[in-house]
């Protein structure tokens, strides 16, 4: 379901490259975030939640006007609550996970350009990229890329309606 | 009693007759078994002590409170899903309460003294009766499961409906995210509640971390109270006459690792098996809602054979596998619009699964203090689950379906039975599709790395009641086999300590 530990080690070469761009990437600046949202992380970066919610942004992607966006229900929001619920090791893999989505996925592209400064199509292009690559680590990360992304939207309550689902026979609790 | 790690502040070192690693199906019947005959009981649980107000139907609550990883648990390349839990009660919190006694030529091939089929009737009558275990009534077969009846039906394959342990069940649907009306008769309300009335303490949300053996015997559990927010604080040192295992085929494996127990069979964390599944989707003009009601109530029994010969491909459990939107997002396959657009047609989706009686071996490994799972889907073990796979959609197209899906990466989607050998020339890579287990077994093997009474070969004074004793896949839901194991091993403990 998400990125487990290990992801990092997964003994391959493209593994290497990919870490190395993470770790080039964790200096990079230019991103910024909501002060108000910033404060409310718990686990993520500022930068990190900037790539989660882009990443989300493609992956539910709408088929019509009627759903709710991701923005709007924040995916990336939710995705840092739920997180911060899980064994510190399933912790920084997330975190790996979005660097390297950030910076490593130009390596396979030919290009040096952040994720989050790509259009949409190529963004859809990218994340192609990793859903078909050879390299089973790519092919894992955006399984967990997806996964987040479902987790973050799907469980809330505005985005019911679109797919006829009744939810819950008990009511949300307050907090 | 029933006490938590985070209001453990300070190192403690406690004393008992047996003290139990996990609180599962196995655990919490050794730890009842044993309090009952007057053992002094300590169980040990890495999760939290939840009950029925805390399970509030939703996925994103529930996950990280009741399965290790927050549900994300996988193989070490992540081609499987290993959903196990976590908490008092283990798995059988979140399991769907499916009740089946392993089959007399499983049992009866491990050719493990005291496992044979009618050695271990009794074990199982026991379980049965104090679980309440029922076939499901007719009418409260849901509309997912009815379409796997139907379609079994007009195929004339073999089939039937399955038994539970739930009482006064409503039907939510909710039962793997835990039973908010307290209808699951499982570990956590029946056996954990009479092992603490018989005087077992059990101590939630602290994590073993090691077994300390001396001069050739175990003597002692080393664990780690968590706080609140699930980080190691207090040492609980807790010294006992006998060290039970039961912290399932992973988490037992990986204790005895690293621990360093004795392995002289040199098997401790080797022939692990999973169950792994797959999902199939069918698309219906009828409304499914296969969220509402009984999750797990019917079985196609056509392509499951247990004839051990390696030209048998027909290796699969089909059953139906539907879920909460999380669930059914993740196991859909693409993202973006066309995503989006399979989920819009959710309450006409009916969802079966294929689960692989697996002989196929993995490993449980121990890396940085967590456990590592490598397993590998063999040739053979390909070719039984695609046939599993394409059988799903043979039973989904004669209930109906207008089209079926097979949620690989590049989605296959099929018109027609006609097409299902679609599925076997795509065929199976690591990720594509994504699998999902649930039943791990096998690392610490009856009649290698422990005897037939489930006492480890190498240290005294150790045992283990878990799936980790099956020397190979059972081919069904576990869990009763598991409380079975439990019930047996305990007798043997008992015996032991007296």
């Amino acid at each position: 379901m998400l990125t487990r530990r290990g992801f990092l080690r997964a003994g391959i070469a493209g593994t290497l490259l990919l870490g190395g761009a993470a770790v080039v990437g964790r200096s990079l600046s230019g991103y910024h975030l909501d002060p108000a949202i910033a404060r409310r992380l718990r686990v993520l970066s500022p930068k990190e939640y900037l790539v989660m919610q882009a990443v989300a942004r493609r992956v539910l992607a709408a088929d019509g006007d009627d759903a709710p966006s991701p923005d709007s229900v924040d995916v990336a929001g939710a995705v840092d609550t739920y997180v911060a619920k899980l064994p510190s090791a399933v912790q920084r893999d997330v975190r790996g996970l979005l660097q390297l989505v950030e910076h490593g996925s130009s390596l396979f592209r030919g290009h040096v350009a952040r994720f989050t400064h790509l259009g949409a199509a190529e963004q859809d292009a990218t994340l192609v990229d990793w859903q078909r690559s050879s390299l089973t680590v790519r092919r894992r990360g955006f399984q967990a890329l997806r996964t987040l992304a479902f987790l973050g939207y799907w469980r809330d309550d505005r985005t019911w309606p679109l797919i006829g689902y009744s939810g819950p026979m008990l009511p949300k609790r307050p907090g | 009693m029933i006490q938590r790690g985070r209001d453990i502040t300070s190192d403690t070192t406690l004393d008992c007759d047996l003290v139990v690693v996990g609180t599962g199906a196995g655990g919490a019947m050794v730890a009842r078994e044993a309090a009952r005959a007057g053992v002094k009981v300590i169980a040990l649980e890495e999760g939290a002590h939840l009950g029925p107000r805390d399970f509030t139907q939703r996925e994103d609550e529930m996950l990280p409170l009741l399965f290790q990883d927050g549900g994300g648990r996988t193989t070490d390349d992540g081609a499987i899903t290993v959903l196990q839990g976590r908490g008092v009660g283990g798995s059988t919190v979140h399991n769907t309460n499916l009740c089946k006694r392993a089959p007399a030529t499983v049992l009866d091939g491990w050719g493990v003294d005291g496992w044979r089929a009618d050695q271990l009737a009794p074990h199982y009558e026991v379980v049965e009766r104090d679980l309440s275990v029922a076939p499901i009534e007719e009418s409260r077969v849901n509309r997912n499961n009815a379409i796997l009846r139907r379609g079994v039906e007009k195929l004339g394959w073999r089939g039937g409906i399955l038994s539970h342990n739930r009482r006064g069940c409503v039907g939510s649907g909710f039962c793997e995210l835990g039973c908010s009306f307290d209808a699951k008769q499982n570990a956590l309300k029946v056996l954990i509640p009479a092992a603490v009335g018989a005087g077992a303490r059990v101590i939630a949300e602290c994590r073993a971390e090691r077994v300390l053996c001396k001069h050739g015997r175990a003597v002692a559990v080393q664990a780690r109270a968590l706080n609140a927010d699930g980080r190691a604080g207090a040492t609980v040192t807790v010294r006992a006459r006998a060290v039970c295992l039961a912290g399932s085929a992973v988490g037992s494996a990986a204790l005895a690792l690293q621990s360093g127990l004795p392995d002289p069979s040199a098997r401790v964390g080797r022939g692990l098996r999973l169950h792994p599944g797959a999902a199939v989707a069918g698309v219906f003009d009828e409304i499914v809602e296969g969220w509402n009601g009984i999750p797990q109530s019917w079985e196609c029994t056509e392509k499951l054979s247990f004839d051990e010969s390696p030209a048998n491909d027909d290796r699969t459990w089909i059953i139906a596998a539907f879920a909460h939107p999380i669930g059914l997002a993740s196991s859909l396959p693409g993202f973006g619009p066309a995503h989006m657009k399979l989920m819009r047609l959710y309450p006409r989706i009916s969802v079966l699964a294929a689960m692989l009686h697996d002989r196929s071996e993995g490993t449980v490994t121990v890396s940085g203090g967590r456990p590592v799972v490598k397993y590998a889907v063999d040739g053979a073990d390909q070719r039984a689950l695609l046939r599993g796979m394409a059988a799903c959609a043979e039973i989904l197209f004669a209930a109906g379906a207008r089209q079926v899906i097979v949620p690989y990466a590049e989605p296959l989607t099929l018109s027609s039975a006609s097409e299902v050998g679609r599925v076997a020339a795509r065929g199976y890579r690591p990720l594509d599709p994504m699998l999902t287990a649930v039943h791990p077994m096998g690392t610490l093997a009856l009649g290698r790395v422990v005897d037939e009474r489930g006492r480890w070969r190498g240290a005294e004074s150790l045992w283990v009641a878990d799936g980790s004793l099956f020397p190979t896949s059972i081919g069904g839901p576990p869990q009763l086999s598991i409380y079975a194991a439990g019930h047996k091993v305990a007798g043997h403990v008992i015996e032991s300590l007296r």
